[in-house]
C-alpha cells in the first residue's frame, strides 16, 4: 500500500473535516445569535408594552416627564426614555441627557426624521393591526452598538382612550451573550474519533475484502468509506449544537416568563398589560403555554436543521468529489489543456452568468414563499421547502363550486397541463403536415415558378411573431374581423370566437400553424432534395406506386431531418408565449392558458414570485423529462432503421 | 520572451485606463443626484429643461441632479430591485398605483410629511394629495394627473351630451351595425374604463383599506347593469372592444364619441377635428360619471444619498414655474392648480377639459392590493359582456380569486 497515498488522502480529509466543522459552526451561529436577539427583543418588548400600558392609564394631572423619569429610575436597565406625540411631532417627555434642560414640550429637531418617520409606520402598522389580516410589527427594534456595549432600541406605540397618540421610545441595555469557548476542543475530540476509525478500517484491511467482494473501483470504495465517517462526525457534532440550542432555547423561555411574572406582580391589574409586536393582546407572550410561541421557537430549531442538512449535503458532495480522485483527475484536464480551457472561458462565463447563475436562481426562488412584499427579508426566512411544489402538483380541485353551480377550475394546474398538450401536439401536427405537403409540391419539378413560391411560403416565418398575432387577432374580432365577414358574405352567423374553449383554442392553433409550417417546409424541403433519385426509378422499374415510393423512400429517408426538428418545434410551441398572450390571452376565462403564460401571470399579475419560479421548474422538468425520452425513443428507431 | 512582453503590455494598459478612471473621477467632484423617469419626446425635452434650471438655481451648492430616461416596460421592476438594494436613483417618478407595493415591500419610498408643510401643499387639489397618501402618510408630490374623458368628433357631433340620456339619444342617432358605425366607442369590458360608471353608483373594488376585495356590492352590480343597457339593448357599442379599435373607428369617422385619456390625443389622425369635454351626468342617478384618475408623483428613494436636497428638488418641480413648462412644452396636465390660471392654459382647450373632467374624476386607489384585481377584474368584465355568466357569478368568482390571492400575499408578510 501506498503510504504517501494514504497521507495525502488522510490530510484532505481532515481538512475538509475541519472546514466543515467551521461551517456549521459559522451557519448555527446567526441562529444561535437570533435566538439570543429574539429573547433579548421580547424582554424589551415586554418591558415597553408595560410602559406604554402606564402612559396611556395616566390621569391628567399627572406630567409625562416626572413619569418618564420615575420608569427610568425603577428599571435599573433601561438607559433611555423617549416620548414623542405625533401630532405637531413634538417631543412630550425624554430622559435624554441633552433633552433635560429643555421645556417640555418640544418641536422634533430635524436631524430626527428617522424617529418620526418610524413613528408613522408603527401608526399605520397599528390601524392595520386592529383589522387583523397584515401583519406589520408594530413594535419596531433596533440593536445599537456603542462602544461593545449592546443596546436595544425599542420603539412601541400608546394610545389614548384607545386612540393611537404617539410612540415611546426606549433604549434598553441588554444582557451580554454567554459565549462558548468548548469548540476547539470538541473539534479536536471528533478529529481524533474519526481518524481512530479511518485508521481501524484501513489497519483492518477492510478494504481489501470488499473491493473483491462488491467489485467496485478502490477510489469509489475509499469514498464510501471516508463519506460514512464523516456523516457520522457530522451527525454528532449536529446533535451536539442542537443540544444546544434547545438549552438555550429553554433558558430564554424561562428568563421571559419570570419578567412577565414580575411585571404582573408589580402592577394593579394582572389582565391584559401588553400587546406584543404584532399588535395582537397577550397572544404570543402571555399564553407562553400555549403553542404559539413555543411553535415559533421551534419553526427556528427545524431551520437549523435543515441548514445542517444542507451543509452535510454538500460537505460529503465535495468529500466525495475530492477522495474518490475526481477532483485530482478534473486538476490534471485542467492542466493539460490549459490553453483549450482559456479559448472556452469567455464562453463558459457567459453561460455562468447568463444562464445558470439565472437558473439557479429561480429554482432557489421555488423553494421560498418570495412576493412582492417580503422580497427584502432574509432567504432562510422564505424558506418552506417543497410547499410550492406540493400546492401545484396536489391540488386536483378540478372542479370548484360557484353560486351554485359546479364550473371547470381553469387555474388548476392539470388543466393547464392538459390544454399546454392539446395545443403542442396540435400545432405539431398541423405544422409538420402542412409542410410536408406544401414541401412535397413545391420539389415537384413541374411546378413553375418555383423559386417566387418558396420565396412567398417563408413569409409568414420572416415577420416578427408578434405582429403576425395580433393581425390574426384582429382577422378573428366578431364584428370587424375579415373571417366573420368571410362567414357572413356565405350567409352564416358571425362566431364569437374568444366566447367559448373551443373556438378560441383554434384561433391560437391557427396563428400559430401559421408561423410554424414555413420552418417545417424548408427542413423538409432540404430533406427531400437530398434523397436520391435512383431510389425512386428503382422503385418505379420494381412496380411501385406513388403511395408506396412515399412510405418506403421518402418518409424512411426524411426521418433523420425530421425528428429533430420535431423536437425543438415541441419545446418551441410548448414555451409559445407570444401567440397564447397576444391572440386569445386565455380567454375565456383563462380557460386557454398555457403553462408558460400561467407562469408568468402568477408571477407578474398575482406577484407571488416563488410560486411562479416553482411552475417555471415544473415546466422544465416535464421538458427534460420529454427530451431525455424523445432521444431514447429516436435513438432505438434509428438503430432498427 | 513574448509572452512577457504580453503581459507587460497587459499591465501597462491596466494601468493607463486605472489613471484615467481617478482623472474622470477627480473632474467629478459634483456629487451627482440622479432622477429617473420615463419620458419621451417632448415631455422628455421639457423635463430636460427644467430640472436644468434647477440645476442653475443651485449652482455652488457641490450637487447638480441628472434626469435619467428609463424604458418604461422595465422601470418598475428596476426601482423594485434597486432600491432596497441600495442603488438606483435619488428621485424617480411614477404614476401611483405602484405606490402601495413599494411601502408594503418596504425600503423604497422615503416618507415626505416631516419635510411637508401645510402651506406648501396647498398648491395641489385635495385628490392628488390622497393619491400620495398610503396609510395616513405623505410619500411623494403628485406632478400630474391623467384620466379619460369624452373625445368626440365634431363633424358628427355638434355639442358635447351633458347627461347619459343625450349621448345615447346622439349615439344610437349615429350608429348603424352594419355598416359598422357606432354612437360611442369606449373599453366598456376593461374594469378601468368601467371605473367611470362604477364611481358614479358608488361602488368599490376594496374595503377596508384594500384589505378585502368588494366585488359582489349591489353599486357594482347596479353599475354593470347600466353600462350593459347601453351594450344589448340600446346597441350603440361595438363588440370586443380594445384599445387598438377604438382609436381606429374613431380615426375612421366610424365612432362619433369616444372615452379615452390623452394617451390617445397622439394616434388621432389629422383629418379628423375633435373635440374633449368631460363625461356626462348619469341622468337616472344625477352624478356625473367619475373615471378613476391616475397621478404621477415625484418620489425620494430610501437609498438617496441627500434627502433634504432631493425634497428641494421636488418642491421645485411642482412650483408653478415648472408646472408651466411641463404643461406648455411637455403638455402635461400638471398638478399645480395655480397655473390653471395662466393664460396660456386657459387658452388650451384640450387642457382645461381634462382639468375640467379631474373635479369630478376619483383618484384610482393606490393600493398594493390593486395589482391582484386587474387580471380576475378582466376575466369577469369579458363573462359578463359576451353573456356566459350572470354579473352576480362573475363578480363572485371574481372576487373569490382575488381574496385568494390577497391571502397569499398576506401570508408571506
Amino acid at each position: 500500500m501506498n503510504f504517501q497515498m494514504i497521507n495525502s488522502r488522510t490530510l484532505s480529509f481532515i481538512a475538509l473535516f475541519s472546514m466543515a466543522y467551521i461551517a456549521f459552526l459559522y451557519g448555527s451561529n446567526d441562529s444561535f445569535i437570533r435566538l439570543y436577539q429574539q429573547s433579548e427583543m421580547d424582554k424589551a418588548v415586554i418591558l415597553s408594552g408595560s410602559m406604554a400600558k402606564k402612559l396611556s392609564n395616566i390621569s391628567a394631572t399627572e406630567s409625562l416627564q416626572d413619569l418618564a423619569i420615575n420608569l427610568k429610575a425603577k428599571n435599573s436597565n433601561v438607559l433611555d426614555i423617549k416620548i414623542l406625540k405625533l401630532s405637531g411631532a413634538k417631543i412630550v417627555a425624554s430622559t435624554h441627557i441633552g433633552d433635560m434642560d429643555k421645556s417640555f414640550p418640544f418641536r422634533l429637531p430635524k436631524d430626527q426624521k428617522p424617529f418620526f418617520d418610524e413613528a408613522k409606520q408603527i401608526k399605520a402598522a397599528y390601524k392595520k393591526a386592529l383589522i387583523g389580516q397584515f401583519l406589520n410589527p408594530i413594535i419596531s427594534y433596533e440593536w445599537l452598538d456603542n462602544n461593545s456595549v449592546n443596546t436595544l432600541k425599542v420603539i412601541s406605540p400608546y394610545t389614548v382612550n384607545g386612540r393611537f397618540t404617539g410612540v415611546l421610545q426606549l433604549n434598553v441595555l441588554t444582557e451580554p451573550r454567554a459565549t462558548q469557548a468548548h469548540y476547539f476542543t470538541d473539534w479536536l475530540v471528533l478529529l481524533v474519533v474519526a481518524l481512530a476509525l479511518l485508521h481501524l478500517i484501513e489497519k483492518k484491511q477492510l478494504n481489501n475484502i470488499r473491493f473483491t467482494y462488491f467489485n467496485v473501483t478502490k477510489n469509489t470504495l475509499n469514498s464510501c468509506l471516508y463519506s460514512v465517517v464523516f456523516l457520522i462526525v457530522s451527525l454528532l457534532i449536529c446533535f451536539q449544537l442542537v443540544q444546544e440550542f434547545k438549552a438555550e432555547q429553554s433558558t430564554a423561555i424561562e428568563a421571559i416568563t419570570a419578567l412577565m411574572r414580575t411585571i404582573e406582580s408589580g402592577s394593579a391589574s394582572t389582565q391584559a398589560l401588553w400587546i406584543d409586536r404584532y399588535g395582537q393582546d397577550m397572544q404570543r407572550l402571555n399564553t407562553l403555554s400555549q403553542p404559539v410561541y413555543l411553535q415559533s421557537m421551534a419553526t427556528n430549531l427545524h431551520g437549523l436543521m435543515a441548514k445542517y442538512a444542507v451543509h452535510i449535503l454538500f460537505a460529503l458532495v465535495l468529500m466525495v468529489f475530492f477522495i474518490s480522485g475526481s477532483a485530482a483527475r478534473t486538476r490534471q484536464a485542467f492542466k493539460e489543456n490549459r490553453q483549450a480551457y482559456m479559448y472556452v472561458m469567455p464562453a463558459m462565463l457567459g453561460m455562468l452568468v447568463l444562464v445558470f447563475f439565472p437558473f439557479g436562481y429561480g429554482v432557489l426562488l421555488s423553494f421560498t414563499d418570495t412576493t412582492m412584499f417580503n422580497e427584502s427579508l432574509p432567504f432562510s426566512e422564505r424558506f418552506i421547502g417543497l410547499d410550492n411544489y406540493l400546492s401545484i402538483l396536489g391540488g386536483f380541485n378540478l372542479f370548484k363550486e360557484l353560486d351554485g353551480q359546479t364550473i371547470v377550475n381553469y387555474e388548476n394546474f392539470y388543466w393547464t397541463l392538459f390544454i399546454t398538450i392539446c395545443w403542442t401536439v396540435s400545432n405539431v401536427v398541423f405544422a409538420v403536415g402542412l409542410g410536408l405537403l406544401l414541401a412535397l409540391a413545391l420539389n415537384d419539378s413541374r411546378i413553375k415558378f418555383r423559386w417566387f413560391f418558396r420565396v412567398v411560403l417563408i413569409l409568414p416565418w420572416a415577420i416578427p411573431n408578434y405582429i403576425t398575432a395580433l393581425v390574426w387577432k384582429g382577422m378573428f374580432h366578431q364584428q370587424f374581423g375579415v373571417i366573420n365577414q368571410v362567414i357572413q358574405m356565405f350567409g352564416f352567423e358571425p362566431i364569437d370566437w374568444f366566447g367559448s374553449v373551443f373556438t378560441s383554442f383554434l384561433t391560437g392553433l391557427t396563428t400559430n400553424v401559421w408561423l410554424g409550417f414555413p420552418f417545417m417546409m424548408v427542413v423538409i424541403l432540404g430533406g427531400l432534395q437530398s434523397i436520391s433519385t435512383d431510389m425512386y426509378e428503382a422503385a418505379r422499374i420494381d412496380g411501385a406506386n406513388r403511395w408506396q415510393q412515399f412510405k418506403y423512400i421518402t418518409l424512411p429517408s426524411l426521418k433523420p431531418t425530421l425528428i429533430p426538428a420535431i423536437i425543438l418545434s415541441v419545446v418551441w410551441t410548448f414555451n409559445m408565449f407570444n401567440v397564447i398572450y397576444l391572440v386569445s390571452a386565455g380567454e375565456p376565462a383563462g380557460a386557454n392558458e398555457i403553462l408558460i403564460t400561467q407562469a408568468y401571470k402568477i408571477g407578474f399579475e398575482k406577484m407571488q414570485y416563488a410560486y411562479a419560479a416553482a411552475y417555471s421548474v415544473v415546466i422544465f422538468m416535464i421538458l427534460l423529462v420529454y427530451g431525455v425520452f424523445q432521444n431514447k425513443v429516436s435513438k432505438v428507431t434509428d438503430m432498427n432503421s | 520572451m513574448k509572452k512577457q512582453f504580453g503581459y507587460l503590455i497587459a499591465i501597462l494598459l491596466a494601468l493607463v485606463s486605472l489613471m484615467q478612471i481617478s482623472i474622470v473621477h477627480a473632474q467629478s467632484e459634483m456629487k451627482r443626484m440622479v432622477v429617473w423617469h420615463a419620458y419621451r419626446g417632448e415631455e422628455k425635452t421639457a423635463f430636460e429643461k427644467v430640472v436644468k434650471n434647477y440645476n442653475e438655481k443651485i449652482a455652488g451648492k457641490g450637487l447638480y441632479f441628472k434626469p435619467l430616461a428609463v424604458p418604461y416596460d422595465a422601470y418598475a421592476d428596476k426601482i423594485s430591485a434597486a432600491i432596497p438594494r441600495g442603488k438606483g436613483p435619488d428621485v424617480f417618478i411614477y404614476a401611483q398605483d405602484r405606490l402601495g407595493g413599494w411601502i408594503e415591500a418596504g425600503n423604497t419610498l422615503e416618507s415626505i410629511d416631516f419635510y411637508a408643510e401645510d402651506k406648501e401643499l396647498e398648491r395641489f387639489p385635495g385628490s392628488l394629495i390622497s393619491a400620495m397618501t398610503y396609510n395616513d402618510t405623505l410619500y411623494g408630490l403628485p406632478f400630474n394627473f391623467k384620466m379619460p374623458a369624452m373625445i368626440y368628433n365634431k363633424k358628427l357631433v355638434n355639442s358635447a351630451p351633458k347627461t347619459t340620456d343625450e349621448l345615447i339619444k346622439v349615439a344610437k342617432a349615429l350608429t348603424d351595425e352594419k355598416m359598422g358605425r357606432f354612437g360611442l366607442a369606449y373599453e366598456y369590458s376593461n374594469f378601468f374604463f368601467h371605473s367611470a360608471i362604477l364611481n358614479a353608483f358608488g361602488g368599490k373594488a376594496f374595503e377596508k383599506g384594500g384589505l378585502v376585495s368588494e366585488m359582489v356590492s349591489k353599486e357594482n352590480l347596479n353599475s354593470i347593469e347600466f353600462m350593459l343597457k347601453w351594450f344589448q339593448q340600446d346597441k350603440v357599442l361595438p363588440a370586443e372592444p380594445s384599445s387598438s379599435l377604438i382609436t381606429s373607428l374613431f380615426n375612421d369617422g366610424k365612432a362619433a364619441i369616444v372615452f379615452s385619456g390623452p394617451w390617445m390625443l397622439g394616434e388621432i389622425s389629422q383629418d379628423i377635428e375633435y373635440a374633449i369635454a368631460p363625461m356626462p351626468v348619469i341622468s337616472e342617478l344625477g352624478k356625473p360619471m367619475a373615471p378613476w384618475m391616475s397621478v404621477e408623483g415625484l418620489y425620494i428613494s430610501k437609498s438617496s444619498k441627500n434627502k433634504e436636497q432631493s425634497y428641494d428638488f421636488i418642491k421645485y418641480l411642482t412650483s408653478q414655474k415648472v408646472a408651466l413648462v411641463m404643461g406648455q412644452e411637455g403638455r402635461q396636465l400638471p398638478s399645480n392648480i395655480k397655473v390653471w390660471d395662466e393664460k396660456v392654459m386657459q387658452e388650451n382647450p384640450v387642457a382645461m377639459a381634462f382639468k375640467e373632467q379631474m373635479k369630478t374624476a376619483v383618484t384610482m386607489p393606490n393600493y398594493a392590493q390593486m395589482t391582484l384585481m386587474w387580471s380576475p377584474a378582466t376575466t369577469a368584465m369579458n363573462k359578463i359582456v359576451k353573456g356566459t355568466a350572470s354579473p352576480k357569478a362573475a363578480l363572485l368568482e371574481a372576487q373569490n380569486s382575488i381574496s385568494k390571492d390577497i391571502l397569499a400575499l398576506a401570508k408571506s408578510h
